[in-house]
């Protein structure tokens, strides 16, 4: 059986006093498209910071593809791909030197990268404006050479955070069709959302985060299930609600 | 008062308390008390001024040349702080887009600025002058009264100048550019007048005298800048007589409004188009064929060098600080001697040099998450990071032991020593407590850091210390090291949490 693209145990992370992950539990196996859903404040964004490496844990265990992020950092980081929900790029470097920032830290092949970022730049329609530096681009083309930046050293395993944040209709169809891709070709794909139709179009399954902890988990008639449904005509939203509502 | 809301004085009172605030928290207590005990202190020192001057109506003819210059100094100074404030105001700020898609006439909102900008620049010279025009009415000089229209027109026509050629430079330029060529135009007018008073430090003694004498000639009473030149208009508007102050004050509400009525439009158009017009699109062929690096190292260096060289103002700023030692430069140039106190003061300005370009590659890094989520050591960037921020300090520093190599080897090596110790002591006490931060706060990165402030600061001056003594006092330097030393070291082990928490944990 293939090693899960991620694994979660027990996990704990305390702001002051009070627990913003709780013992959260998940696993997630290689291929998957997961949405990871939950209210504001219950965890989501501080679990895939963990994930990413950007915070520590307090308790648990976290590992990418069989690397423990604690005590394997470096090697679950390589297999890893993390794009903020507010990405931050560098105004003053045009998308090409962006690109190649990236690609360095990431020890890529300097041809291989030039080449990939290009692939990138042109199916994201920022090719014309490579070589403008990115003070310049609007708040969609931003989100758009950051998650080109995500997406340059191939990852594994993608973690986003609202990718769809500040993009127009066009450019949020080219992402979803991009992260279908990346799925169909074996990557993992793992999101957060406020837009629960995308969650219900795209992935296979959803795990629904309050407080800190995984209150209900399953594909999205697994979790019509478990919010006593029966399988008839709720949508997502309607599931959703219903399964945050109640004391966790 | 209860004003009506969208008039154009509550406009200004919201413009007035931003400014206001801009001044900041804890500060602000501090400063009023401080300056009105110096604003009381003023009074008392002007009533004995007044008594030994007498009459302002019949001074004599030198002190024309002495308070009218001054006079246009405080102008400079003003002008230099209303180009400052206009870039703010403008661009800074932000808050454009909200006030301009309310339902107030653009000129309104320009007007108000402009009032904002002329009351900003005026503020800390009516401290210094108003005390003449309440003494005068206490000792009986009413004339002296004129200081506040003097000044209100003053502050009009440095806002009106500032405002335009702020205006004008975002005609010309667009207005990204527009604000690093006004904040450098701003911060050049201001160091115009520390360069002008360091003459005296670059052209000898000889030459200065006689220019002294000639000057004092010519501001007799018959002289070309005797008290009946024209120069000296803004110091008879002060005097409280009629018809300057009528010219002062056309001349500077004229151009005030002159800057509104003409301007206010094309400069909203100019901000607005550049804002809005989407960026030219490229074709393939100008698209540079991309040349990429391979190294993690490397392309740190690259990406920092990069947003270092196009940052234009922390260059202006740094060469500034660089044109304010080359007064220093000349004098020792003329002296030998003057090196003991010549290469301290080069080891301190580039080791404050040094903390603020350590800052900026470290603590103000524009992606930390980026960095934070890329599968290279931490200490990996952190070393390419120093480097980074420090090479080009040595570079712009190494015509220094280069010109002492052949007269003063052992004077070059104890500099280059000293260069590079304190240098990398500040960044090692930046690595070792930081603070993240954003690059537009470079001037007040201490702020919420000042155990790290302290830190640098000690370090700074320990590193200063040292170079004195091995250059002049060998026995005392392993004294001065116990500072250059402990700076970093106790940062280091002091800062712990400072960098869990910077690093994430």
């Amino acid at each position: 059986m293939p090693e899960a693209a991620l694994v979660i145990e027990g996990l704990v992370k305390r702001f002051g006093a009070s627990n913003a992950v709780d013992g959260l539990a998940l696993t997630i196996p290689q291929g998957e498209f997961h949405a990871l859903l939950g209210p504001n404040g219950a965890g989501k964004t501080t679990t895939l910071r963990i994930v990413a490496g950007l915070l520590r844990a307090d308790a648990g265990r976290v590992s990418v593809l069989g690397h423990d992020v604690t005590t394997d950092g470096l090697a679950a980081k390589r297999v890893l791909a993390f794009l903020p929900d507010d990405p931050l790029v560098y105004a003053k470097l045009d998308a090409i030197e962006y690109l190649e920032f990236v690609a360095g830290l990431w020890r890529l092949d300097p041809a291989v990268a030039a080449a990939r970022a290009e692939e990138l730049l042109r199916w994201l329609e920022l090719w014309p404006q490579a070589r403008q530096r990115a003070e310049g681009y609007s708040r969609g083309m931003r989100q758009k050479l950051a998650l080109a930046g995500a997406l340059i050293h191939e990852p594994k395993v993608l973690i986003l955070d609202e990718p769809l944040t500040g993009l127009d209709a066009a450019a949020a169809r080219q992402v979803k069709d991009l992260l279908i891709e990346r799925v169909r070709r074996g990557g993992t794909v793992i999101l957060t959302t406020h837009i629960l139709e995308m969650a219900e179009r795209l992935a296979e399954r959803i795990s629904i985060i309050q407080r800190g902890r995984i209150v209900a988990q399953g594909s999205l008639d697994e979790l019509r299930a478990q919010a006593e449904r029966g399988g008839g005509g709720g949508t997502l939203e309607d599931v959703f609600l219903q399964l945050t509502a109640a004391p966790a | 008062m209860r004003l009506r809301p969208a008039s154009w004085q509550w406009l200004l009172r919201h413009e007035l308390r931003l400014v206001w605030r801009n001044v900041g928290g804890a500060r602000l207590t501090i400063l009023i008390v401080l300056g009105g005990l110096l604003w009381l202190a003023l009074h008392y020192v002007i009533w004995l001024l007044l008594r030994v001057v007498g009459d302002p109506a019949s001074l004599p003819p030198g002190t024309y040349l002495l308070a009218g210059s001054t006079l246009w100094v405080v102008f400079t100074l003003m002008l230099s702080q209303a180009i400052l404030l206009s870039v703010n105001t403008f661009f800074d700020r932000g808050d454009l887009d909200l006030v301009l898609s309310s339902p107030l006439p653009p000129r309104n909102v320009f007007i108000v600025r402009g009032l904002g900008v002329a009351v900003a620049a005026t503020s800390l010279y009516a401290l210094l002058l108003t005390p003449f025009a309440h003494v005068g009415l206490v000792t009986g000089k009413l004339r002296l009264l004129a200081v506040y229209p003097a000044l209100a027109a003053l502050g009009l026509l440095a806002a009106a100048i500032g405002m335009g050629s702020t205006i004008a430079l975002v005609r010309l330029l667009g207005a990204r550019r527009a604000r690093t060529a006004a904040q450098l135009l701003g911060a050049l007018v201001g160091a115009a007048f520390f360069l002008v008073i360091q003459v005296n430090n670059v052209v000898s003694h000889e030459r200065t005298a006689r220019w002294m004498i000639s000057l004092w000639k010519a501001a007799r009473e018959d002289g070309p800048l005797g008290p009946a030149s024209p120069l000296w208009l803004p110091f008879d508007a002060m005097l409280g007589q009629p018809l300057a102050l009528a010219a002062l004050v056309a001349v500077g509400t004229g151009s005030f409004l002159l800057v509104v009525a003409s301007m206010a439009r094309r400069f909203l158009d100019g901000t607005q188009e550049s804002v809005t017009t989407p960026a030219p699109r490229q074709t393939d062929a100008a698209i540079a064929a991309a040349r990429f690096h391979g190294s993690p190292w490397r392309v740190v260096l690259v990406k920092e060098w990069k947003l270092i060289g196009r940052d234009p103002q922390l260059i202006a700023n740094t060469l500034l600080q660089m044109l304010y030692l080359l007064p220093m430069m000349f004098v020792w140039a003329g002296q030998t001697s003057a090196e003991t106190v010549m290469l301290p003061a080069l080891v301190f300005a580039a080791s404050t040099l040094a903390g603020g370009m350590v800052w900026l590659t470290v603590a103000a890094e524009d992606a930390p998450e980026l960095l934070a989520a890329a599968p290279v050591e931490t200490g990996l960037l952190s070393r390419a990071k120093l480097v980074a921020a420090l090479l080009p300090i040595w570079i712009l520093l190494s015509p220094v032991p280069m010109f002492l190599l052949a007269s003063r080897p052992l004077a070059a090596l104890l500099f280059a020593f000293c260069l590079a110790g304190s240098t990398i002591s500040v960044g090692v006490v930046q690595l070792a407590m930081p603070q993240r931060g954003s690059r537009r706060d470079m001037r007040r990165r201490a702020k919420g850091n000042a155990a790290g402030g302290v830190m640098e600061l000690v370090t700074m001056a320990g590193w200063a210390a040292l170079t004195w003594c091995l250059l002049r006092a060998p026995v005392y330097a392993a004294l001065a090291a116990v500072p250059a030393v402990a700076g970093p070291l106790t940062a280091w082990l002091f800062g712990g949490a400072r960098r869990r928490a910077f690093a994430g944990g």
